[in-house]
């Protein structure tokens, strides 16, 4: 089997409720996305997609993807895409770094992987160890009457995990969690994330005001370094998220215990293909992990869905259905969603094609 | 003061003889240089660059760094080009990492302070004169005899200082090269061999304390942990250069003891306010510097020489003159150039140079506030 055709496709998502608030001082809106579409001979198709939290949120903005592909994709016509690591190798050996933008193009190998040989992604990638994955939704902050009415909703609808978005204002956030945790009941978590919000001393302030409360304190600050910092002085289990970007992060969390919960966002681990090793490490050291990426579609989150559906359900403390965020999609079917789990499609390949008519027409395009 | 407009081009600038990595992994034909004009309202531009060496040295690639200017430009526009370090701020938040793309930004707007306060780069980067800074060779990787030959025709051009390219897969074939390069060596010359990071642990630890060579090492391993662990183990000196990104990065290096100094470059580093940080930690920390750049023509070089210039010579070692190896030459006569192994900065309010608009051809993009 041989590409023959890349095309990339860009559409916008605008956010389901307006604006979506993270860290200190950043809001969405609409998440641009970036879709690859990879022809071959054999007349399959596969696809890949990266969205970021906004063009700030990580080492990797929206414009990068059609950049990079400026340069792979004269490099990946011709190549037989189900050799997956060969992919790989050959992008790496391409261009350095940049590895949100090439998670795309892997994601659609192993899409089409996955049809050749009709299969879905999670048989390929080991089997179904978590026949659908908790998920967990943002905890509202307003009064506290309010934010229980909604709680209720929430834990209705399957929830047991909640996040609470702080790292704006430090003593505004120690009220909103001193308010949400007394409002769980027992069995269900908290994730105050700050989304590398605060400084150190403010951070520290805020572990110390809520010494008692048990919650999860999730990327207090920018740096892996600042992050430890507070770790040396919080009794919280912590959750590094945004510095965990690759196996070398990897290393240093497991060799240091640096946190006693992970998330790995696909695309700022450089794609499934790596993504997947970086798992696999850190289950091995018995490190629990999200399964998860920046944001996106429906094309996006399949590929999480299959990542988590991989993952031993003991090691996996949860996941997110991105597609849900956003009033338009990257394709279809939808992952199913059903009691506050996501579950990983049956059809082969990462079972969700693009949807065409929300994407439009391809930005760019190169054929053999 | 503030900054109007922001115009890129894209040139392609082939090189004088292809370059070929250490080991053998890359060939570089052709450099991709985007050049970047900045505007502000009060008539006066700068003028930036950014050249990666190919696009698998660094991560950094020709097409990433004008979509990272399309991505910057909303925060740059408007801003005051003078205030290095608020732009600086203004676009780390606006865009996290992406380096490259914010080096000739950073450039740019340099070139307006000078130019705004009558000074000389050199100068605002605290030096006490415009000195000429001696020129480092880079010498293409080859056999013994080849690589020889090459040292000697850029001794003949003045160069005194020399970066030899070693770390093929052939162990014994980089121990004959180094012992060789080392022993032909003529007296008052130096020389660093680059590994670019080829080699594993193991193999740099062998190669190492075999060869009879007590030169310069350069980035032998892929990461700072292992570079670290082969500093500890042999008797040559150290230098880091591809697994620094950051100021954190060089403060974990010196916390463990992994360099006795650092290429200073700022295209890797994300500018030239990032790179005087970088240099005044290597000056607190008793570090030698290379001050260059990745890659890039003769206006990057203007940009490095400046910085090098005002860099004590006790703690500088030879600077590159990336132009050397290309075939054309965008700037023809300005900026830095060889004066028999020495080049000088010049003298003028800010960069001291700049492309003729009216050659570069059409814009790839323009950016307006």
């Amino acid at each position: 089997m041989k590409i023959t055709r890349i095309a990339v496709y860009r559409t916008g998502l605008p956010y389901v409720d307006g604006a979506y608030a993270w860290g200190a001082g950043n809001a969405i809106t609409t998440a641009e996305a970036s879709v690859v579409v990879l022809g071959t001979d054999a007349g399959l198709a596969g696809a890949g997609e990266f969205t970021p939290c906004g063009e700030n949120y990580m080492v990797a903005h929206s414009e990068g993807v059609l950049a990079a592909a400026r340069l792979l994709a004269p490099k990946l016509l011709g190549e037989d895409p189900r050799q997956v690591a060969r992919i790989e190798q050959l992008m790496d050996a391409t261009i350095q770094g940049h590895g949100y933008a090439k998670a795309p193009f892997d994601a659609a190998c192993w899409d089409l992987l996955g049809q050749s040989l009709g299969a879905p992604l999670w048989l390929l990638l080991g089997g179904k160890l978590t026949d659908g994955a908790p998920m967990y939704r943002v905890a509202p902050q307003r009064g506290p009457e309010e934010t229980r009415a909604e709680l209720a909703r929430h834990r209705a609808a399957g929830y047991r995990q909640f996040q609470a978005k702080v790292g704006a204002d430090w003593a505004r956030d120690i009220d909103t969690i001193q308010t949400l945790v007394p409002l769980l009941e027992p069995g269900e978590k908290l994730m105050a994330d700050a989304n590398k919000g605060w400084r150190v001393d403010n951070a520290i302030r805020v572990a110390r005001a809520t010494r008692e409360l048990d919650y999860i304190l999730e990327q207090p600050c920018l740096t892996y370094e600042e992050c430890q910092q507070v770790r040396r002085v919080a009794d919280h289990p912590m959750k590094l998220d945004e510095c965990v970007t690759g196996m070398e992060a990897a290393r240093r969390i497991v060799a240091d215990r640096g946190a006693d919960l992970v998330c790995l966002k696909i695309s700022n681990l450089g794609g499934l293909s790596k993504a997947r090793r970086v798992r696999d490490f850190f289950v091995e050291a018995r490190i629990p992990v999200v399964a998860e990426d920046t944001w996106g579609g429906e094309i996006a989150t399949a590929t999480l869905a299959h990542f988590a559906a991989s993952t031993p359900p003991e090691f996996l403390h949860n996941t997110t259905d991105l597609h849900n965020y956003n009033t338009r999609s990257t394709g279809r079917p939808p992952p199913p969603v059903r009691d506050g789990r996501l579950f990983a499609p049956d059809a082969p390949g990462l079972g969700a094609v693009p949807d065409y008519e929300s994407l439009g027409p391809p930005v760019a395009e190169w054929s053999l | 003061m503030r900054i109007s407009r922001l115009t890129v081009w894209h040139l392609s600038v082939p090189l004088s003889v292809p370059y070929i990595f250490s080991g053998g992994r890359q060939r570089v034909d052709a450099l991709d240089v985007t050049y970047l004009r900045m505007e502000t309202d009060e008539g006066l531009a700068g003028w930036g660059e950014g050249s990666p060496w190919g696009h698998a040295y660094l991560p950094a690639h020709g097409p990433g760094i004008r979509a990272g200017i399309q991505t910057l430009a909303p925060a740059v526009l408007g801003r005051d080009p003078r205030a290095l370090l608020a732009l600086n701020t203004a676009m780390d938040t606006q865009l996290p990492g992406h380096q490259s793309a914010k080096s000739p930004i950073d450039m740019a707007a340099w070139d307006i302070l000078g130019q705004a306060t009558g000074q000389p780069l050199w100068r605002l980067f605290g030096g006490e004169a415009a000195v000429p800074v001696p020129l480092n060779s880079s010498i293409s990787t080859g056999t013994p005899d080849e690589m020889i030959a090459r040292i000697q025709a850029a001794s003949a051009m003045g160069y005194r200082t020399h970066s030899a390219k070693l770390g093929g897969s052939d162990i014994a074939g980089d121990m004959a090269r180094m012992d060789a390069i080392s022993e032909a060596l003529p007296a008052g010359e130096n020389i660093t061999f680059d590994i670019n990071r080829a080699w594993t642990p193991a193999t740099a630890i062998r190669v190492l304390n075999t060869t009879r060579a007590r030169d310069w090492i350069e980035q032998p391993c892929e990461t700072l942990a292992e570079c670290a662990h082969v500093a500890a183990r042999v008797p040559q000196p150290m230098l880091l250069d591809e697994c620094a990104h950051s100021f954190g990065d060089h403060l974990e290096a010196w916390k463990l003891g992994a360099c006795e100094g650092v290429k200073v470059k700022p295209n890797r580093l994300g500018g030239l306010t990032r790179c005087l940080q970088v240099r005044d930690f290597c000056l607190s920390v008793g570090w030698q510097m290379h001050i260059e750049d990745v890659g890039g023509t003769a206006l990057t070089d203007t940009a490095t020489f400046h910085l090098a210039a005002s860099t004590p010579a006790s703690h500088r070692m030879a600077s590159w003159l990336a132009h050397a190896h290309l075939a054309e030459d965008p700037i023809p006569g300005q900026g830095v150039r060889n004066e028999g192994g020495f080049a000088t900065p010049p003298s003028t309010p800010g960069l001291g140079a700049a492309p003729d608009a009216a050659e570069l051809g059409t814009p790839a993009a323009t950016y307006e506030a």
